[in-house]
């Protein structure tokens, strides 16, 4: 029998939106929001790392560090994390997927995501990193 | 309503609920990390913010689900911080006495402070001067010759 507690837990979803300008601040924050919302999905600590490694490549490439601001919605669930990032113009979404990529690390999306794709017509890029 | 830039070093939306305060401290201690502010000048800011989002938490929506946004912009030295909410406008402090308590705690940490409310919601804009960290100590300090 599953007491209130446990179907809480088990409907739990948290979802911030959270956007940052072209500052200083603009990493630590949103690495911040990302290692933060993982958590409250119970990520254990090596995925936390996979989700924000994902973070940083996205935030290095070449479009998105020059974009005046990078708009991201974050959804916890038990176990699992999602991150939405966009809107982006024509297919930068689609090479993003393919091509968002460390130094040294080298791609990292396909190798850490449990899943990534483009939505809304590709307009904007789905990560999920499951427990 | 306020107005904080066109384009806000952060724009972060969560629940206003009791969950989302925790997450909201931790992402706002970013800023230390992005302009190596003191210590005691990052507690009074996450303090403040606890303070305002907390109150959105408490007293803006009743029983309904709503938001709490938080919008911060450095200008300088100055850090801009906007909390705001689409509830049902500020309750008088006389009427609740904890909220009158944060509003002055925010006062006492923040170099400005201004409210504005209406049946539509309230904003909170506060300000903070950031303080860079102090350089470590060295060995000239101690008046070593070395």
């Amino acid at each position: 029998m599953i007491d209130a507690a446990q179907r809480e837990a088990a409907e739990f979803e948290l979802t911030v939106q959270v956007s940052a300008g072209l500052g200083d601040a603009r990493l630590p924050v949103l690495r911040r929001a990302v290692a933060a919302t993982s958590s409250k999905a119970g990520l254990p600590l090596n995925r936390i790392d996979d989700a924000i490694l994902i973070l940083e490549a996205l935030l290095a490439d070449r479009h998105t560090s020059q974009a005046d601001e990078v708009h991201l919605i974050l959804t916890a669930r038990p176990g699992s994390f999602e991150m939405m990032i966009g809107p982006f113009p024509g297919l930068e979404a689609e090479r993003l997927l393919l091509q968002a990529a460390l130094p040294i690390v080298g791609p990292v999306i396909e190798r850490l995501a449990s899943c990534a794709q483009t939505i809304d017509g590709g307009s904007h890029l789905l990560i999920v990193v499951d427990a | 309503m306020s107005n904080v830039a066109c384009t806000p070093e952060l724009r972060i939306t969560l629940p206003a609920e009791h969950t989302s305060l925790a997450l909201l401290r931790h992402v706002v201690r970013g800023f230390r990390d992005a302009y190596g502010v003191d210590a005691e000048t990052m507690d009074d800011i996450v303090l403040a913010v606890s303070e305002a989002a907390t109150n959105v938490v408490v007293h803006a929506y009743g029983r309904r689900r709503g938001t709490v946004t938080v919008v911060a912009r450095v200008d300088g030295e100055t850090l801009h911080i906007l909390v705001r909410d689409h509830g049902s406008g500020i309750t008088s402090p006389a009427d609740t006495p904890v909220l009158g308590r944060g509003l002055a705690l925010m006062e006492h940490v923040a170099s400005s402070l201004e409210i504005a409310g209406s049946p539509a919601g309230t904003d909170v804009l506060m300000t903070f001067k950031l303080q860079p960290e102090r350089t470590p100590a060295t060995l000239g300090d101690f008046g070593a010759s070395l």
